[in-house]
């Protein structure tokens, strides 16, 4: 009786024995996420060094990850480049090959990336402080993700793990960065923004509140500082914010439901006016991507960029070099 | 065994093994065109097979939406075919085995003795199967092997005539959604 149906399947059953049976060969050798960072007792975290690696992401397909010598992004170097960029995962090229970055996408340009998911403001700063003596005559731009890195730099912890924080020293407006928590001893005392705070702490960093005024304060000091390394060393610092892909115009439908109810209840160009107000008082060039970047240029399941965003980005910068070199020239 | 089903939502991998797939079942069509004789058909299996392979090796993405094609198609068909398999069951199958008779004692007994039978505490591991299980032992292998093991061991070695209608509707069943590794902020 079980004959006909499956007679009549057999193109489908053969088909779908023959792709599972290939797929093997056709699928990269993956390597564990876990496998790619390791601890660094003064950032808190750092991708291993030497990688060549295919790597699933959480929610999608497989990339390609390569880095240096020291562990960043890319085969390049600092001293090779004109323009350096700091960032978190943004900066590491997270979920697209390493030959579709933003550094690779604009070959006339030669970009050094350094960064790693995860990194906040604070390990961004104390990485700019530590590639000082190579930052003369560059240009350094500070990708600064709207989704998480204004209260990131608030807290000494992020998924459990240790991160460099600054912290107002007691009874003064001035803030302080912390380091001596970190240590491979999991964060047990807070919990962070996960969970149910996310939709609550993403409303107050978009609209005047409590969270805000210490969130721009602190992010105002770090800005600061990386501006202040920038100038000793004879770089010249742009500051790039990079706007959550949830919250670009008009893509609200595109949302996963937790953010959508997000959307509708805050400003976002909040973040970017206030870090405006805060460059423009720093004398720092400052470049939104908001209006620059639109749904097309991130990933459907993630909010990270594709290869469109890479390339798109990488036009950004090139622009904004060729900028930067038309001010300075006499 | 895997469904007929293939992934919702294919990573790059999937694309290509799916146009390598039908560039081999297109070639396998051209070789058997060209043995009956019908030259013109084995041409056009034979450069079938030339694009359908050069597609998944250079541009798996052009494969995208003949993939989402026959996903759905086959779709459609897991649905009849479940259908169909479910009421052979249910209508041909458990009638006439149903004959074998049962062990069930459900008439009640011609003399007045008492239903009752008692039960002995069991091990631990036998919690991980409904059955009655050898303390060493526990459910492992495939669900195919624990199944002929229980028909075996309990004494319903008619069960086993329905195992081809189980492998069948467990390869109609659509495919699981792959375990996803850890977030990006699962360092290390």
């Amino acid at each position: 009786m079980a004959i006909p149906i499956v007679a009549l399947g057999l193109p489908f059953w053969l088909t779908g024995l023959l792709t599972r049976a290939l797929l093997p060969l056709c699928q990269p050798r993956m390597v564990p996420w876990q496998d790619l960072i390791a601890f660094h007792p003064i950032l808190g975290w750092k991708a291993k060094p030497d990688l060549d690696a295919y790597c699933l992401e959480a929610r999608a397909d497989v990339f390609h990850v390569r880095t240096d010598p020291q562990g960043w992004p890319g085969r390049a170097s600092v001293r090779e480049s004109a323009v350096v960029v700091f960032g978190d995962s943004y900066a590491f090229g997270y979920g697209v090959d390493e030959r579709a970055s933003f550094w690779r996408a604009a070959p006339q340009l030669p970009v050094k990336s350094i960064g790693a998911p995860g990194y906040n403001l604070v390990q961004e700063v104390l990485l700019m402080r530590h590639f000082a003596p190579e930052l003369g005559g560059k240009l350094v731009v500070w990708f600064i993700y709207l989704g998480n890195d204004l209260y990131d730099n608030l807290s000494p912890e992020m998924s459990g793990y240790r991160t460099p924080f600054v912290r107002k020293v007691n009874g003064e407006e001035n803030w302080e960065i912390v380091t001596h928590h970190l240590s491979l001893a999991r964060w047990s005392c807070s919990s962070g923004r996960q969970g149910s705070f996310r939709r609550q702490i993403a409303k107050a960093l978009f609209s005047e509140s409590l969270l805000a005024e210490r969130a721009y304060s602190a992010c105002e000091f770090l800005i600061r500082k990386g501006r202040d390394i920038c100038r000793h060393a004879g770089a010249e610092l742009v500051v790039m914010t990079i706007p959550s892909p949830g919250l670009l115009d008009g893509n609200h439908s595109q949302q996963p439901a937790s953010q959508r109810g997000i959307a509708s209840a805050i400003d976002p160009d909040y973040p970017d006016r206030r870090i405006g107000e805060i460059c423009d008082k720093l004398r720092v060039t400052f470049v939104p991507l908001r209006g620059r970047l639109d749904d097309r240029h991130y990933k459907e399941l993630d909010d990270h960029w594709n290869e469109s965003g890479h390339r798109r980005v990488a036009q950004v910068l090139s622009d904004v070099y060729r900028d930067n070199l038309a001010r300075r020239s006499p | 065994m895997g469904t007929i089903l293939l992934p919702y939502r294919p990573r790059q991998a999937w694309l290509k093994s799916f146009g390598l797939a039908l560039s081999i079942a297109a070639a396998l069509l051209a070789a058997v065109m060209a043995l009956v004789g019908f030259p013109a058909l084995s041409g056009l299996g034979a450069l079938a097979a030339c694009l359908l392979a050069l597609a998944a090796m250079v541009r798996p993405e052009t494969l995208r939406l003949p993939y989402r094609l026959w996903n759905k198609l086959a779709r459609h068909y897991a649905a009849a075919a479940r259908i169909w398999l479910l009421g052979t069951c249910f209508y041909f199958v458990f009638p006439v085995v149903g004959r074998a008779g049962s062990s069930l004692g459900l008439a009640p007994s011609p003399s007045a003795t008492s239903h009752w039978v008692p039960r002995e505490t069991r091990p631990a591991i036998t919690y991980t199967s409904q059955h009655r299980t050898g303390a060493a032992e526990a459910p492992c292998g495939g669900w195919i092997r624990t199944f002929v093991s229980w028909a075996a061991r309990s004494g319903n070695f008619w069960a086993i005539f329905l195992l081809p209608f189980l492998i069948l509707l467990s390869a109609l069943q659509p495919e699981e959604e792959e375990a996803f590794p850890s977030n990006i902020y699962t360092l290390f």
